[in-house]
């Protein structure tokens, strides 16, 4: 099994990484992150976690990921400078970004990401920001710049790491789920929200397809992008509107078709881990797998991190695992 | 002086062009200069236009790159500037001028590449666009005798932005296999996009950054190359029959 280093610690075991200068990657409640000191280090709000053991939700531990290679910076952006942030990250290296749930930069980088200045071209991982179940609604996620310990609902954080010549940071998407056999759907617009479809070629509402062939909204849609599985989760149905609420965009002229459901997340999760000897810098998981897959008291085998409210590879995922792994050339 | 000012200087930038950031990559030994034409957008990032990246000549001990938009209103005099190049090319005009100045001094191909740290795969496209006639007809003898210095390595080398290759794997819908999520992602991206986009210029930058993964990554791609052989001989033949 793949080496792993991120763990998670208790207040004071997170301070003393922090002092010891190394980048590190930070999740957990905004309650105990609002004290930690100043550092290299960005955060996101979010009291769920994978460990080696077990799926767990905790307000009082940090998640902690020390990352490698030298800091190239870490930097707070508006939705004005996010477009850019891949034009600050080193050459040979890699980024780790995170967002602030249900916020306008959020829906940004969901939207425009594909289309920013070197994406793809540099290794980009990260997640979104979240709160505790029980506090949606009344509490706002948030994203923590350590230089100064900052804390933005507005912005995405990110810090920027480079890697020596020799050493690769690679991204994958563990995505246990693939596309059923029923018809293509596509949408007229990209967006979060969907009135209409197209349901192989035949314009329909989707909130109605949903309900016409009973689907368990827990399954996402996917989409194939040369070969790679895309989710896009669905949140809700609106029944006043009859519109349909997503967690991630849908994207004009793209195909998509639902999920066949998972039957063991826990269980079939280590074989879908990427091969190859690479050390795992930063994993994380969706709170939709949390949720719906069981993960709570359940470990998914070699891969620990926070359960985030929606994962970066490159673009934004859901209900997908993210790992980025260092490797030599 | 702001940085931004010094290295508008070094790399001889004037108006109505203006240096908007740079950042220095200090493991990689490079300087990235990010440049704008007439009124900036204050720190907002346009990156619906497509953005290019050229290779300057080194500033130091360090390479230089450039990037920046070119509007479609540029007169030829803007697009001659050195500190700039061709949208869908990977190095400035200044650098191509300064491989030819090398050569015509006498220098040997090889030692060109050494003195101005070029690799293998630039020095290719460079040659391809003198050949091609980027200084015009009087230049293509300078070409020639870099073919000579160099034999043709094409096989071993990820094909030039100018091959047809690369709009065949973009147009025909023909899968690539590979296990690598940023080449997957960027494949599709730009197959949706190639049929949109409007002009040559917009399309051949795609291709660049499309070449520019695969020079990036040729260690992890040996697979994705061969595919990528075999694609290119496919199209010829389709072409010829």
């Amino acid at each position: 099994m793949i080496r792993q280093k991120g763990e998670l610690l208790d207040f004071d075991a997170a301070v003393e990484r922090i002092r010891s200068g190394r980048p590190l990657a930070l999740a957990g409640d905004r309650s105990v992150l609002a004290d930690l000191p100043e550092g290299n280090w960005v955060a996101g709000t979010s009291p769920y976690f994978m460990t080696r053991e077990q799926g767990e939700c905790r307000r009082d531990r940090i998640f902690v990921q020390e990352l490698a290679g030298e800091i190239a910076g870490i930097q707070s952006y508006t939705r004005d400078t996010l477009p850019g942030f891949l034009e600050d990250a080193p050459e040979n290296g890699y980024t780790v970004i995170i967002l602030p749930s249900g916020t306008a930069i959020h829906h940004d980088y969901a939207e425009q990401s594909p289309r920013y200045p070197e994406m793809y071209l540099k290794p980009v991982v990260g997640w979104v920001a979240g709160v505790h179940l029980d506090d949606l609604g009344r509490e706002q996620s948030q994203v923590l710049d350590g230089r100064e310990c900052q804390t933005f609902s507005d912005r995405a954080v990110a810090i920027h790491l480079a890697l020596p010549q020799g050493q690769t940071a690679m991204v994958h998407a563990v995505n246990l789920f693939g596309p059923d056999d029923g018809p293509v759907l596509r949408f007229d617009d990209t967006g979060f929200e969907v009135d209409h479809c197209l349901v192989a070629g035949e314009r329909m509402r989707f909130s109605e397809f949903l309900k016409n062939h009973d689907v368990d909204c827990r399954r996402p849609l996917v989409a194939d992008y040369c070969g790679a599985a895309i989710n896009v989760s669905i949140q809700a149905v609106d029944e006043d509107t009859g519109k349909v609420r997503l967690y991630a965009p849908v994207f004009r002229n793209v195909e998509y078709r639902l999920a066949k459901p998972v039957d063991d997340y826990a269980e079939r999760f280590s074989s879908e881990m990427p091969g190859g000897t690479g050390e795992i810098l930063f994993g994380c998981n969706c709170i939709l797998n949390y949720q719906h897959c069981g993960l709570e008291g359940r470990a998914t085998e070699g891969l620990a991190g926070p359960i985030t409210f929606g994962e970066i590879a490159y673009q934004l995922l859901n209900q997908t695992a993210v790992v980025l792994t260092l490797e030599a050339d | 002086m702001k940085d931004t000012e010094v290295c508008r200087r070094l790399l001889g930038v004037e108006e109505p062009w203006t240096v908007t950031r740079v950042r220095i990559d200090t493991q990689a030994r490079e300087l990235h200069a990010f440049l704008d034409r007439g009124k900036g957008w204050f720190n907002r990032v346009l990156f619906e236009q497509p953005k290019s990246r050229w290779r300057h000549s080194n500033l130091g001990a360090y390479k230089a790159f450039v990037h920046s938009s070119l509007q479609d209103d540029l007169s030829d005099e803007d697009r001659k500037m050195p500190f700039i190049g061709q949208p869908g090319s990977e190095f400035t005009t200044g650098l191509a001028r300064k491989v030819t100045d090398c050569l015509r001094s006498g220098l040997r191909y090889r030692e060109v590449c050494e003195l101005l740290e070029i690799d293998v795969h630039l020095a290719w496209q460079i040659r391809h666009a003198i050949q091609n006639g980027l200084f015009g007809r009087e230049y293509t003898g300078l070409a020639d005798r870099m073919t000579l210095d160099s034999p043709d390595t094409a096989d071993a080398l990820v094909p030039p932005a100018s091959d047809p290759v690369w709009q065949f794997l973009l147009e025909s819908g023909r899968m690539l296999e590979t296990r690598l999520l940023s080449l997957r992602l960027l494949l599709t991206r730009a197959r949706q996009e190639f049929p949109q986009l409007e002009d040559d210029v917009a399309r051949s930058i795609r291709i660049t950054e499309i070449r520019r993964f695969f020079v990036k990554h040729r260690h992890q791609l040996p697979s994705e190359l061969r595919q990528l052989r075999a694609l290119r001989e496919e199209g010829q033949e389709a072409k010829s029959s």
